[in-house]
């Protein structure tokens, strides 16, 4: 089974991450909380300002995984445009769903079975949860950026983006909306860059899908 | 003494046992107190263990609500219906799930508070927002969480769960009001019996919510909350009698007014426990006032007893047993305590009283100079004397003449010391058998048990010791005594003999005589005696006086052969008076003289009268004692006699043996010469004095009158008959004729006549008649004498 998926979610991750490879220079953001604490998790958009012009990335699959009874990524962020394609990686059943108008789902998926694919047509979040499993959430973020990524445990993303000025945008499951700390301009070697947001507390129970531990893909 | 209606000894025992009663009532209370406190207290704690166990319960209860309602908030149509914003299924889906939840009322709130559905809207409407949205959020935002609250005016469990869609996107919310049902369960789990009531506190005051409490105790609930302060156990009355209240909090959401559980258990179940107890009290009691009921008659038995015989002692010594009869018996029994010191004391009393009472009765009867017994006490000893029978008594009275001018003269030291020394020779002189006793100042009573004429002799002797002068300190003091006598009268009191007795001194020491024996006519406090001897004369002198005749008759012939004068006194006012009223009396003051002249004269011309008319007849005129002392008397006799021609035959006069005895030498003389003068002598009421022989022979006496005591019963008693027989013999030995008074019968008559008597006189004849009768009765009359 791991030997079907890993070369699979490498691939969809190559197409995320380096659309355009020859143009684009490495911009390291990290995002903390306002006490300072690293925040995985966390959405981040870079909206090209005017007069920097980055092509469109052609429409993609994004995959959400479950293992372990965690939705993996816990949170995912695509464009629209994109279509999610929800498996099941765990030896039990999962009934994956979700309420949000714009990709409203519901499915009973067998152990390790693939699962719908879900078209993403429009900007906004969608909350997807089990039936199942209370515990098990997680978001697809769909934004009209054409940079963006999500911090990983350490709270750092490293995008891709060609040079030029723009705004970046900030999301993350405890926040809930946008924030827009400010312009980043990348130069042709690259940005590097660190935000912090503010976000609800988190909770206490331990396993909790906003566990910093949880929710990133396994090994 | 049972005045006030309970005895002594009945307040003793009342009062015992009102004390042990009272006692033991208030020891009692006291237990019954302590144990009611202390069950209070135990039923406080109890009750407060009950709320904590009972908040427990609510919260468990509550928590389960909220599990159970998490649990439904899950239910995968409901998310569906609440994220796609279909409340009419949401609500749907949720009263079907209050009734899953014991019929909770469901909300659906959205996530900023909004009430978006209600299962049981209140009357007034659903409410805009959920009234506890601060309980929403935060980290209740992924389980939910439950609390105890006031919602719409009901204490209620709430339970809030999000509704995860798969993020929350609202709250469902289920409220369970604390309902009557819940008191009741929370009720049933206690195993004593714990009322419950939850009542929460509103603006205007406690409120209550449900209860395990009937209707009427329900009402009462929102004062007993107000009065009790939270966590204190309390003891009130309120409409079921008196009870434990408790009142316990709970936590509350925050924004909610106090949630509160009453706990009430009933003071009698809690003492119900105790029952035992209050019967074992009961019957201490009872038994502590029959304890004392009986210990009140012991002690009635031990103190009242004792003061009774001391009340029945006191009315001895009031009627003057001071031996004290009721207390003789009681000693042995009579303890050692005050009781029996008050008996002793009272013992000693009664002594001291009648000692007192000895002394006393001693000075009241006793003279302080002689130590002789006074006035009162003569007369109280002869009063005890007379009550004993009618021995003979005479009272010698002793009057010191010259006491007074002594007394002034030798003082009055001296004078009561002379006196005391006359008392004790008066004593010595009266011998044994007599009682002396100071009557007066001056005057010495001496009671002899003796006739009149023995009396007379004892006083002579008595008035003798003081022929000498009394010797005193070296002194020799000139006593004069006089003394009078009064013989025993059987109808006379003591204090009447002392009276006649007084009376016959007083004359004794006017007229210097030693010694007066009292007659009727000497007694001045006769008021009439003492006008008729002022009047005695004069009467003579008027002709009130006359003479009856009485026969005398020869017992051999039966003829009259002469009579004895009795005189006559018809008074002007008086009338009829008998000799024996004014003759002694006349004896006495001296009159008497004036009345024998009158007799003498008028018997004598009267026997001169009969004598011219033919008849032989001779008269007896009485002579007195005091006529003896009179020599004129017989001159009197002698010329009568010659004048009228009289023989001597013919003239008798009468004098009494006591008369000639009373002064015998004298008596003797005037006799004598009346007898010269050819009067006979003749002596009268012969047999009843102690005339001696040796003076009758020396009396020229011609006849013996035999006193009537000797004749009137003279047929009948053997020992008359053998006085007058011997009387007959010796007046015929010594050549008397002998005359027998107070003949009145035929019988006596007929004896005398054989007896040789020789003359009668007496009823049988004639009683004293006028001088005509008897000259006529002299006459025509004869007494034979008839043998009974
Ligand atoms: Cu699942």
């Amino acid at each position: 089974m791991q030997s079907f998926s890993r070369p699979a979610l490498l691939t969809a991750l190559a197409l995320a991450l380096a659309p355009f490879p020859a143009f684009a220079a490495p911009v390291q953001v990290a995002v903390t909380d306002s006490a300072g604490n690293a925040l995985p998790h966390a959405v981040v958009a870079l909206v090209p300002a005017a007069g920097t012009s980055v092509p469109a990335p052609p429409p993609r699959t994004v995959v959400l995984d479950q293992r372990k009874e965690i939705f993996r990524p816990h949170v995912l962020v695509a464009r629209p445009g994109d279509t999610l394609a929800v498996r099941n990686g765990d030896a039990k059943k999962h009934h994956s769903y979700s309420f949000t108008p714009m990709a409203k789902f519901s499915a009973e998926m067998g152990p390790n079975s693939p699962g719908p694919e879900v078209a993403l047509p429009a900007v906004g979040e969608v909350a997807i949860g089990c039936n199942l499993h209370d515990g098990m959430l997680a978001y697809a973020v769909v934004v009209d950026a054409p940079v963006a990524g999500v911090t990983g445990p350490e709270g750092k993303v490293t995008l891709e983006a060609p040079a030029g000025a723009y705004t970046v945008r900030l999301w993350h499951p405890r926040g809930s909306r946008w924030d827009e700390p400010g312009k980043l301009e990348v130069a042709a070697s690259g940005a590097s860059a660190s935000y912090s947001l503010v976000v609800e507390p988190k909770s206490a129970e331990p396993g909790a899908y906003d566990d910093p531990e949880q929710g990133f893909p396994l090994p | 003494m049972r005045r006030h209606g309970l005895s002594f000894r009945g307040r003793v025992v009342v009062l015992l046992a009102a004390a042990i009663g009272a006692v033991q009532a208030f020891n009692a209370v006291a237990q019954y107190w302590v144990v009611r406190n202390a069950v209070l207290t135990r039923t406080g704690t109890e009750l407060a263990r009950a709320a904590e166990i009972f908040n427990g319960r609510v919260q468990v209860a509550t928590e389960q609500l909220g599990e159970t309602a998490r649990i439904l908030s899950l239910d995968f149509a409901l998310r569906e219906a609440v994220a796609t914003g279909e409340h009419e299924t949401a609500l749907s889906a949720l009263r079907n799930y209050g009734q899953r939840l014991n019929g909770a009322r469901m909300l659906l709130v959205s996530l900023d508070g909004h009430v978006m559905a209600d299962s049981q809207p209140p009357p007034s409407g659903p409410a805009a927002s959920f009234a506890y949205r601060s309980l929403l959020g935060g980290p209740a935002l992924r389980k939910g969480g439950t609390a105890l609250a006031v919602l719409d005016g009901q204490p209620s469990r709430l339970a809030y769960v999000p509704v995860l869609a798969p993020r929350a996107v609202g709250w469902v919310v289920a409220v369970l009001p604390l309902g009557a049902e819940d008191a009741a369960a929370l009720k049933a789990l206690s195993p004593v019996d714990i009322d419950v009531s939850f009542v929460w506190q509103s603006d205007d005051g406690w409120r209550a919510a449900g209860t395990s409490l009937d209707q009427a105790l329900a009402a009462t609930i929102p004062a007993t909350a107000a009065a009790l302060e939270p966590a204190v156990p309390m003891l009130r009355a309120d409409a079921d009698g008196d009870a434990v209240q408790y009142l316990g909090t709970f936590p509350v959401a925050a924004g909610s007014p106090p949630v509160g559980l009453l706990l009430r258990h009933r003071a009698d179940t809690a003492l119900e426990a105790y029952e035992p107890l209050v019967y074992a009290l009961l019957g201490v009691i009872l038994t502590g006032l029959a304890a004392g009921l009986g210990g009140g008659v012991l002690a009635a038995r031990t103190a009242a007893r004792p003061l009774g015989q001391l009340a029945k002692a006191a009315r001895d010594v009031e009627a003057g047993r001071y031996d004290l009869p009721t207390l003789a018996g009681a000693e042995p029994a009579v303890p050692a305590d005050e009781v029996g010191r008050a008996m002793q004391a009272f013992r000693q009393m009664a002594g001291a009283v009648s000692d007192r009472e000895r002394q006393v009765r001693h000075q009241a009867a006793h003279d302080g100079v002689t130590g002789l017994p006074n006035r009162q006490e003569l007369d109280r000893l002869l009063a005890e004397r007379a009550g004993q029978g009618a021995a003979p008594l005479s009272i010698v009275l002793l009057g010191l003449a010259r006491l007074a001018e002594l007394n002034n003269t030798l003082g009055h030291g001296l004078g009561d010391r002379l006196v005391a020394r006359v008392g004790d020779l008066l004593r010595d002189a009266a011998g044994p058998g007599a009682l002396v006793a100071r009557v007066a100042d001056n005057r010495f009573a001496v009671a002899l048990p003796a006739g009149e004429e023995q009396a007379a002799e004892a006083a002579r002797r008595l008035v003798g010791v003081f022929d000498a002068p009394v010797a005193l300190d070296g002194l020799a003091i000139d006593v004069q005594a006089g003394a009078g006598v009064a013989g025993r009268d059987p109808a006379l009191t003591p204090r009447e003999l002392l009276r006649r007795a007084d009376v016959a001194l007083y004359l004794a020491l006017q007229h210097d005589h030693g010694v007066t024996t009292y007659a009727p006519g000497l007694d001045p406090y006769r008021p009439e005696d003492v006008s008729l001897m002022s009047e005695l004369r004069a009467g003579v002198e008027r002709g009130e006086m006359a003479l009856r005749y009485q026969p005398k008759v020869d017992l051999r012939g039966g003829r009259v052969v002469g009579a004895e004068a009795l005189a006559r006194w018809t008074h002007p006012r008086h009338g009829f008076l008998p000799p024996d009223r004014f003759i002694p009396l006349a004896e006495e003051t001296g009159n008497i003289r004036h009345l024998t002249r009158w007799a003498l004269s008028t018997a004598l011309a009267q026997a001169a009268a009969w004598r011219t008319a033919g008849l032989d007849l001779g008269v007896a005129v009485n002579v007195s004692a005091r006529d003896l002392a009179d020599a004129g008397m017989a001159d009197l006799v002698r010329g009568l006699m010659g004048d009228l021609r009289l023989p001597p035959r013919n003239v008798t006069v009468e004098v009494t043996e006591g008369a000639v005895m009373r002064d015998p030498d004298a008596a003797v003389a005037v006799l004598r010469r009346m007898a010269d003068a050819g009067a006979r002598v003749s002596v009268d009421d012969f047999g009843t004095g102690h005339s001696s022989l040796a003076y009758l022979r020396k009396l020229p006496v011609s006849e013996l009158k035999v006193d009537k005591s000797f004749v009137l019963k003279l047929a009948s008693s053997p020992t008359d008959q053998a006085v007058v027989k011997a009387v007959v013999e010796l007046g015929h030995a010594l050549d008397l004729s002998v005359v027998a008074e107070g003949v009145e019968d035929a019988g006596a008559f007929a004896l005398l006549a054989g007896m040789g008597c020789d003359l009668a006189q007496g009823y049988h004849m004639g009683r004293p008649m006028p001088a005509a009768d008897l000259a006529a009765l002299a006459v025509g009359a004869r007494w034979d004498a008839v043998p009974a």
